[in-house]
């Protein structure tokens, strides 16, 4: 009896054991990982890829666009994602798909009288020049800055579109580290809040977190897909050399699936 | 409109309109005050779930401001007067807790950072009394009041921060009349007002607080009290929520259900509850009419049927088609329509008898006086022969005066006299007759024996017995009988016996006269039998009854013989003696007629004496 048990359990796990050495050997397993912003859509795709194809294995992390660049280098992840331009050290060395462009977009509180701001004066009040919404046409009420963790890719991001690539400052700013609701919500209640986020122009009219203008410019899906619109990203998917033939199908469905997505919700 | 159709149908619809306006009146109060009671109960139940939700508020600010006193990092900053690093400390709190202001201030009352709006700062507001009782270090744990600050009503919580001493308090607040309050009113589909101190608070925030006379004072309210408001623009149900802190009782919280719905669905229930009254009587008044149709349909034939019966016909019927009184009584009148068509039949029946009986009557009467006039002629004539005879007789006694002889003459007064007694006899049975109409006929009795009168009868007959050459036999079964009777009348009896027997007699004929006694017993007293018997044509069966009828005639006038008078004389004689007669055809031809007369049974004449 006890011997039969044995034998059974035996023969199970063989074959449960079986599949992710057969998976590991016809290469199905693949990593994606890279900027924050890209993973909800990346999930929202490979949920429903995973159901098409049970048999491929994928892993989805984060880590910014930075860690993307450096992991695909040494071969640790399949995909990466990134959401900057490209060096062109790095562009030589990877091969790239757009997924097409999006924006940091400026957000403040409901009540700020402000209808945008220029450069220049983005610049002065994260360098705490300028500290009063009425020296910039809003009305007499303290400028509260906010800006994001340190390291994160999205602030990496704005100091490099606001002051050049290799500003070595720091901003004068409160930081904050949230999900874009909790940061939406505080930039709403909290009165003279300055934020910035890859958000929607229609989600944070929505949410009743007011847009600024940028340099007289509305961050809508035309003027970021234009280029007008100053802080527009790329966002783009990276591979080294020759990719494994599943990472090639997946990000072919991806790409597909973000571009149909892109044109309904423009500027994830 | 008098009729009974029409009584029944008022009373029987008056007996359902009552009863059912009195249920629909009572069902329609019923179901208003349920919904009403229904709608109290639910917008009570919606109202204690504001109460839930204004203690969950409560709980969560008094934990929020522990929370934040109890942060090494807000004491830290509050000591190094570090405004910027509090606010960088507390910025997360705002995104994820939604609360309308979270403000610190220092110990002389400032505040030092409001985090809703950090710029401002400095400013030293109204103090409630339990923060300064906090900030004085009168109180050293959570105070939670309501607090009315620039045209807001606040739900707060504070604590101290506790350094060396009070280094400051922190509170945070929710705004009452903003995004709560609308979430509240979306919850409990309820308009909300709030009273706090002589001001009121409601949703819009652009509107600042109203005095308003008609709420009541936060003094003595008691949650749940339920008050209507059915009049105004906007009808509603008013339940009071009293803001309880720790300060007592700070404010009311005054929730307006609408009644509008409550208002359109009881009128809907009544105006239903009208219709179907209105179709409950409808139907009553189809039914009621059916049936008092149905009831009253065999009177109405009833009535009917009368009235043709006073009309004088009999021939309808009433059917009863009920098993009811009224049925019963149809049925009565059936039965009394029947006896009237019989009983009428009886007197038709009655009157038709009568009528026959008078065209007999009369046609008797006519026959009667035909026999009358035919006797009368009959009369004349028989008095006619014998009168004749004496005429004739006394001419020859005149002519022949002279030579007739003593002898002759005596023969002729004798044949005169006999004539004469033939004519008075014939008067007198006339005068019998005709006496015997008015009763009794008066006897003169006397006894005397049976050959008397048969020789009398004899004498007076002896012309017509010579004429016919007709021998009489004699024959007395006893010798000596007597009889007590009417001598003269007797005697007539047996001439026309005899003059009958003669009459129907052929020449040389034989006539048996006898005489008998007859004894029937003891009863009957002793009588004599008479028996005259001829050799005659005889009679048939039918017509011997009728022969001592008044007026019949033996021959019916062929041969002119006699008045007809003759029997119906003996038998009035023989009756008048008490005696009998009847007359019988011989076989042999020939016809008899016998008298039974009274005998002579003790008198002088001595019947058996001999």
């Amino acid at each position: 009896m006890a011997g039969a048990l044995l034998a059974v359990l035996f023969i199970f796990s063989a074959f449960t054991a079986a599949r992710p050495l057969q998976a590991e050997d016809s290469g199905d397993k693949i990593i994606i990982a890279g900027a924050p912003s890209l993973i909800p859509l990346v999930e929202r795709f490979t949920a429903q890829y995973r159901k098409e194809h049970p048999a491929m294995e994928i892993e989805i992390r984060g880590g910014g666009s930075n860690y993307a660049a450096r992991a695909v280098r040494l071969g640790q992840i399949d995909v990466g994602l990134v959401t900057r331009n490209l060096d062109p050290a790095e562009q030589a060395e990877f091969r790239t798909r757009s997924l097409g462009y999006d924006a940091i977009i400026f957000l403040t509180y409901p009540g700020n009288l402000a209808l945008g701001l220029t450069l220049e004066q983005l610049r002065g009040i994260y360098l705490g020049k300028i500290t009063n919404w009425g020296q910039v046409g809003g009305e007499d009420k303290g400028v509260v800055a906010l800006t994001r963790e340190t390291g994160s890719a999205l602030r990496m991001n704005f100091l490099e579109r606001l002051f050049g690539p290799g500003f070595d400052g720091k901003e004068k700013a409160f930081t904050i580290r949230a999900s874009k609701e909790k940061i939406l919500r505080t930039i709403k209640r909290v009165e003279g809040a300055l934020g910035y986020g890859i958000v929607r122009l229609e989600e944070a009219q929505l949410q009743g977190v007011k847009v600024l203008q940028v340099d007289g410019r509305l961050p809508t899906p035309e003027t970021i897909h234009d280029g007008l619109y100053p802080f527009t990203r790329p966002r783009l998917l990276i591979l080294k050399g020759t990719p494994k033939e599943a990472a090639q199908k997946w990000m072919a469905g991806f790409a597909k699936f973000a571009n149909q997505a892109g044109d309904s919700k423009s500027g994830r | 409109m008098r009729s009974l159709l029409h009584k029944l149908l008022l009373s029987s619809l008056l007996i359902i309109f009552l009863p059912m306006g009195l249920a629909i009146l009572w069902t329609s109060k019923t179901l208003s005050s349920l919904l009403e009671v229904l709608f109290v109960e639910k917008s009570s139940a919606h109202t204690e779930q504001v109460k839930f939700l204004l203690g969950e508020k409560r709980e969560m600010a008094t934990g929020l401001v522990h929370w934040i006193a109890e942060m090494p990092g807000v004491r830290k900053a509050l000591e190094q007067n570090d405004r910027d690093g509090l606010f960088q400390q507390l910025l997360p709190v705002v995104g994820s807790i939604e609360v309308d202001f979270i403000e610190i201030l220092d110990p002389e009352g400032n505040i030092f950072l409001r985090v809703h709006d950090p710029s401002r700062y400095g400013d030293r507001p109204n103090l409630a009394s339990d923060v300064q009782d906090l900030l004085h270090g009168v109180r050293d744990f959570a105070a939670y009041g309501v607090e009315a600050r620039d045209g807001k009503a606040y739900l707060r919580a504070s604590e101290t921060v506790e350094g060396e001493g009070v280094v400051g308090v922190v509170s945070v607040g929710y705004a009452l009349n903003r995004d709560f309050i609308h979430k509240l009113e979306k919850l409990s589909g309820s308009k909300i007002v709030i009273t706090i101190g002589d001001r009121q608070y409601n949703a819009t925030q652009v509107e600042p607080a109203v005095e308003r006379k008609t709420l009541a004072r936060p003094e003595g309210v008691q949650s749940g009290a339920a008050q209507w408001h059915r009049d105004g623009p906007s009808p509603s149900l008013e339940i009071r929520l009293p803001l309880e802190t720790d300060r007592g009782t700070e404010g009311v919280l005054a929730l307006f259900f609408p009644t509008l719905e409550l208002r359109t669905a009881i009128t809907a229930l009544r105006v239903t509850l009208f219709f179907v009254a209105l179709l409950g009587i409808a139907l009553a008044f189809m039914i009621s009419w059916i049936l008092s149709k149905r009831f009253t349909r065999p009177l109405k034939e009833l009535a009917q049927g009368t009235e043709q019966v006073a009309a004088g016909n009999y021939a309808i019927e009433v059917r009863p088609k009920s098993q009811d009184e009224i049925g019963t009584l149809a049925a009565s009148f059936n039965r009394m329509l029947e006896e009237l068509r019989r009983s009428k039949a009886e007197a038709e029946g009655y009157r038709l008898e009568l009528e026959r009986k008078f065209v007999e009557r009369g046609q008797e009467l006519a026959e009667t006086e035909k026999k009358r006039a035919a006797m009368a002629h009959m009369v004349a004539h028989d008095l006619k022969n014998p009168l004749l005879g004496i005429k004739k007789t006394l001419e020859r006694l005149e002519q022949t005066r002279a030579e007739t002889t003593v002898e002759q003459r005596r023969r002729l007064l004798q044949e005169l006299l006999s004539a004469s007694d033939l004519v008075i006899g014939m008067v007198n049975e006339m005068l019998d007759l005709y006496r015997s109409d008015f009763g009794e006929l008066p006897l003169s009795l006397s006894p005397f024996p049976i050959d008397e009168p048969i020789q009398t009868c004899l004498r007076i007959l002896a012309p017509e017995l010579d004429e016919k050459g007709i021998k009489v036999v004699s024959r007395l079964g006893q010798p000596n009988i007597s009889l007590v009777a009417d001598k003269r009348r007797v005697t007539r009896l047996l001439v026309n016996l005899l003059s009958n027997a003669i009459k129907f007699s052929s020449e040389n004929g034989q006539i048996i006269v006898s005489a008998s006694l007859r004894e029937d017993g003891v009863k009957i007293a002793p009588q004599v039998l008479l028996r005259v018997e001829d050799e005659g044509a005889g009679l048939t069966e039918q017509d011997l009854p009728k022969i001592f009828d008044l007026f019949y005639s033996r021959d019916q006038g062929k041969t002119d013989t006699g008045t007809g008078l003759g029997l119906p004389y003996c038998k009035l004689v023989a009756e008048a003696h008490g005696g009998k007669i009847w007359a019988e055809s011989r076989g042999a031809g020939g016809f008899a007629v016998s008298v039974l007369l009274p005998l002579n049974t003790g008198g002088e004449s001595g019947a058996y004496a001999t």
